[in-house]
């Protein structure tokens, strides 16, 4: 998962903004309840704590955990925090579309 | 002239066939499930004898419909439904009316007519037909009035009740959706409906597992089982996409429940391109149908993206090629702008660097890519500080050699290492010093370079102008104090090592080169006689050193027994004698200390008035028995003095054949594996194969499968000969390495896989010789490659043996020089 994405940065995030934004996952997915939310975010951290690391993360990263374009959205769906329904009118669509189909 | 196209008439059934024939056909057309044909000849049977076909002809009108629904033919399917009422069929009709609603979409009018059906009851056998009804029901969303019986009442009861909660959910209120749900039973025909809504309230309260347990256990044939189906590929992240790839409809799907509607019809027709191989199509099919695609701003965008650019460097070489190539062709034809360009030169950039592709094409991308960085994201002075160090890096990484041909062709080969483009490496180190002069990866990497390319001079000047840079960096530090040191200059080298073991204290890398230097400059002030300078000195050394260390540079009792041996030189006996008292204190193992103090005493050339009664008592430890214990000893105390003098004395090599003869006479006795492995290695080291020998065989009698002695007795064998190694004797050391892993001798291992490395390389560059004849043609760049390798190596061969062509032994300031203790 790309370390942005994780701690929710954009490219040009300061190191201010990058701390800030790691200590608060952090208090929202401490270790003892997150273990793997919790590497993830510190893993995302210590690849973007600076500038020189962001910028060599921009610049040199060969890597994708994707294997195909969806994975990237499932990835991403999975990552979103928080999940909302949809209103009553998309379910009732939803479930007609499914009907039909 | 076009071709007309031929019309193929339709045959009905004739009219004047025998009944037995029309029967036998209709027969024939109902069990092929040829609905149309079948009703056709029943309708013609019919005419003959209605009352004994008709219920044939309502069973090929039946079929007929449900064939046309599932094909989607809904209003030809209503037709028929129609013509069902004129023959006065019952039966199946009121099935079909419902499901041509249902498919239809009318789900008020397909709940209607479920409503009646499920009245009824006695019609449907099929549970999934029954699913269907009560589905239905729920479906429609609207009050229905048409309830008038206690049993309808009660089914339209429950299905409002599942509608509320379905309400609920959408308002994210999912503890008032459970309560709504209790009045749904188990055993009510809604349950699944229940199990539907309780997966979907787990789903968006990020209850993971919950959610999948509630939606995998709903029937198969239901709706809400359809409708789960997106949830669980996006619950099952990677196995439950491999479960759907290949469902265009639930990938769809799943990208309405991820909230990305607009993916719907995008997604799902990239993700079949690229698992198919496709992935050129699939970029462009992305990047036509995705407005802001690709994107270096945050979100989902962002992350395809980075896949459909990163994808590159995990496919196959062949898929690769055309990758970049069709992205390279998108840039030249100057398709993209914006972020897209720079990304993609980016990702060609590194490519390239992975291919091995030429320099200046390599350093040509990264300059348009700056360019255009600079164009899009205005000037970045960090960045392009960052790609500059990150070039000279990856040109003046140094260059793998290829091990000789003929390794009995000559000595051995230069030490230094061949550095890739030291050109193009200084170039750009120079460029990212432009750009930001105190740019410390970029003077450090630029030191670097004048190591390996052996520049002294720019080496000391680099150093002196990263000092004063850098004055806080412990390794500048070292590296400077250890320049110094070999320049004889001590003072300033103490310093700067001073300095860095200030900075930290448990180097004890910097504390070593600190104590070494101080013991030069101190052997320097004793031979002049100036007694308080080498006193003073020798004080440093061990403040810095270690009061109960057995390192013969950092250990107290050692530095007592040198400064014992300077006092000495001047003739100053009751502080030597004071001083090895201290020292005997100290050293903790006798023999040892003793075999150190008389060598280092001969090596300071100490009178022999000081070092008769010493001499005597050393010639005591080599007399007698031997004992292994004492030989490791005087091999570590030996061995220490072989590697810190760069010249050897004559009476030296004397006391290196009595060291050797001792640990020969102590092969005769009982030793274990780790002293013969100590001795072997002391052996190998003094090109002794006979001792070597001795001890390898005594080791592998007692221990056939000892990893360690039979890697050395393969090394013996092989000598250098790699080239020649053979299958077996490959599948040998492949076995060796194995006993090597199971008993995790990290060091061996190590050492046994570079071997291996060394003889596969070999006997590739073998092989294109090999077949040379045949593969000339396809393998002519190979050979070339492999025929430049074996004449650079000749020449650097035939250059080391012309002695007026030898170019003057330069010292780089490694550890073995700079501990040199006694020149």
């Amino acid at each position: 998962m790309n370390p942005f994405e994780v701690l929710g940065v954009g490219v040009d995030a300061d190191d201010v903004s990058v701390r800030k934004a790691y200590l608060d996952l952090v208090r929202r997915y401490p270790p003892e309840k997150h273990p793997e939310k919790f590497k993830q975010i510190t893993d995302a951290y210590d690849r973007l704590k600076d500038k020189k690391s962001r910028l060599e993360y921009y610049l040199f990263n060969r890597e994708t955990p994707f294997r195909s374009p969806f994975e990237v959205l499932i990835s991403h769906f999975s990552e979103a925090d928080g999940r909302r329904p949809p209103n009553f009118e998309e379910i009732k669509e939803y479930l007609r579309r499914c009907a039909i189909q | 002239m076009g071709k007309r196209k031929k019309r193929k008439r339709q045959k009905g059934p004739n009219k004047t066939a025998p009944i037995e024939v029309l029967e036998k056909k209709a027969s024939d057309a109902l069990q092929a499930r040829k609905y149309r044909q079948a009703r056709d000849y029943l309708k013609e049977l019919c005419k003959r004898d209605r009352e004994k076909y008709l219920p044939e002809l309502i069973a090929a009108h039946e079929g007929l419909a449900l064939q046309m629904i599932n094909e989607g033919r809904f209003s030809d399917a209503k037709q028929v439904v129609d013509h069902l009422t004129d023959l006065g069929a019952t039966g199946k009709k009121g099935w079909l009316e419902f499901i041509v609603s249902f498919k239809q979409g009318d789900f008020v009018k397909a709940a209607c007519a479920a409503l009646r059906l499920l009245e009824e009851d006695d019609n449907i056998t099929e549970s999934g037909e029954k699913l269907l009804m009560y589905d239905s029901l729920v479906l429609s969303f609207e009050a229905l009035d048409i309830a008038k019986t206690p049993k309808q009442f009660s089914i339209i009861r429950e299905a409002n009740q599942v509608q509320a909660a379905l309400k609920l959910v959408s308002e994210e209120k999912y503890e008032e959706a459970m309560a709504c749900l209790r009045a749904v039973s188990l055993s009510s025909p809604f349950s699944h409906w229940k199990l539907f809504v309780k997966g979907l309230i787990a789903f968006y309260k990020m209850e993971e597992q919950k959610a999948q347990k509630a939606f995998s256990k709903l029937p198969d044939e239901s709706i809400p089982a359809k409708a789960a189906e997106p949830y669980m590929l996006l619950l099952g992240s990677r196995e439950g996409l491999k479960k759907y790839q290949k469902r265009a409809d639930v990938l769809g799907l799943a990208c309405w429940v991820a909230a990305r509607k607009d993916l719907e019809s995008v997604l799902p027709r990239a993700e079949y391109l690229w698992r198919v191989g496709r992935f050129r199509d699939s970029y462009a099919h992305v990047r036509r149908n995705i407005e802001g695609f690709p994107s270096e701003d945050q979100g989902i965008i962002q992350g395809l993206s980075d896949f459909y650019l990163n994808a590159v460097f995990q496919m196959k070489e062949r898929d690769a090629d055309r990758y970049i190539d069709f992205l390279d062709k998108m840039v030249a034809r100057g398709k993209t702008d914006g972020a897209e360009k720079l990304m993609i030169l980016r990702t060609i950039g590194l490519w390239l660097e992975d291919v091995g592709a030429d320099d200046p094409m390599v350093l040509g991308v990264w300059k348009e890519f700056l360019r255009w960085h600079r164009e899009v994201h205005g000037e970045n002075r960090d960045l392009q500080a960052l790609v500059c160090v990150h070039l000279g890096d990856l040109f003046s990484r140094e260059v793998i050699r290829h091990p000789p041909f003929f390794p009995f062709s000559g000595g051995a080969t230069s030490r230094r290492p061949v550095v890739h483009n030291e050109r193009l490496a200084q170039y750009c180190y120079d460029t990212c010093l432009e750009i930001d002069p105190t740019n410390k990866q970029a003077h450090f990497s630029l030191l670097a370079l004048y190591e390996k390319t052996g520049q002294k001079s720019k080496i000391n000047k680099k150093l002196d102008e990263i000092i004063e840079l850098f004055p806080e960096d412990k390794d500048t530090l070292y590296k400077a104090g250890l320049r110094c040191v070999d320049r004889k200059a001590f003072i300033k080298g103490m310093k700067y090592l001073e300095w860095a073991a200030k900075l930290d204290l448990l180097d004890m890398r910097v504390r070593e080169a600190l104590i070494v230097c101080c013991i030069k400059a101190a052997l320097e002030y004793a031979k002049r006689s100036k007694v308080e300078q080498y006193r003073a000195l020798l004080s440093k050394a061990l403040e810095y050193g270690e009061s109960d260390s057995d390192d013969f540079n950092l250990g107290h009792a050692y530095l007592y027994a040198r400064w014992a041996t300077f006092e000495l030189l001047n003739n100053n006996v009751t502080d030597a004698e004071q001083l090895l008292d201290k020292a005997s204190e100290l050293g903790r193992h006798e023999p040892r200390f003793l075999y150190f103090k008389f060598l280092v005493g001969r090596l300071y050339q100490v009178p022999s008035k000081y070092m008769s009664s010493i001499e005597k008592r050393v010639k005591k430890e080599f007399s007698g028995r031997a004992s292994p214990e004492k030989a490791i000893a005087f091999a570590d105390v030996i061995s220490y003095f072989q590697r810190t003098s760069r010249t050897i004395p004559k009476w030296f090599k004397e006391e290196q054949r009595r060291v050797n003869r001792y640990i020969r006479k102590t092969a005769k006795g009982e030793f274990s594996q780790a002293q013969a492995r100590v001795f072997v290695e002391y052996a190998l080291q003094n090109t002794d194969e006979d001792l070597a020998w001795s001890y390898i065989n005594k080791a592998l009698e007692q221990n056939p499968d000892d990893p360690y002695f039979l890697f050395v007795r393969f090394q013996l064998e092989v000598g250098s000969f790699y080239g020649f190694v053979d299958e077996e004797e490959l599948d040998e050391l492949k076995r060796i390495l194995s006993l090597a892993q199971k008993q995790r001798d990290q060091e061996l291992i190590s050492r046994i896989r570079k071997t291996i490395e060394e003889i596969e390389k070999m006997g590739s560059v073998r092989d294109i010789f090999d077949n040379h004849d045949e593969e000339l043609d396809e393998e002519e760049e190979d050979l070339d490659e492999a025929v430049d390798i074996f004449v650079e190596n000749l020449l650097r061969e035939a250059n080391k043996k012309r002695p007026g062509r030898q170019r003057k032994k330069r010292n780089s300031p490694s550890s073995a020089t700079q501990l040199n203790l006694f020149d």
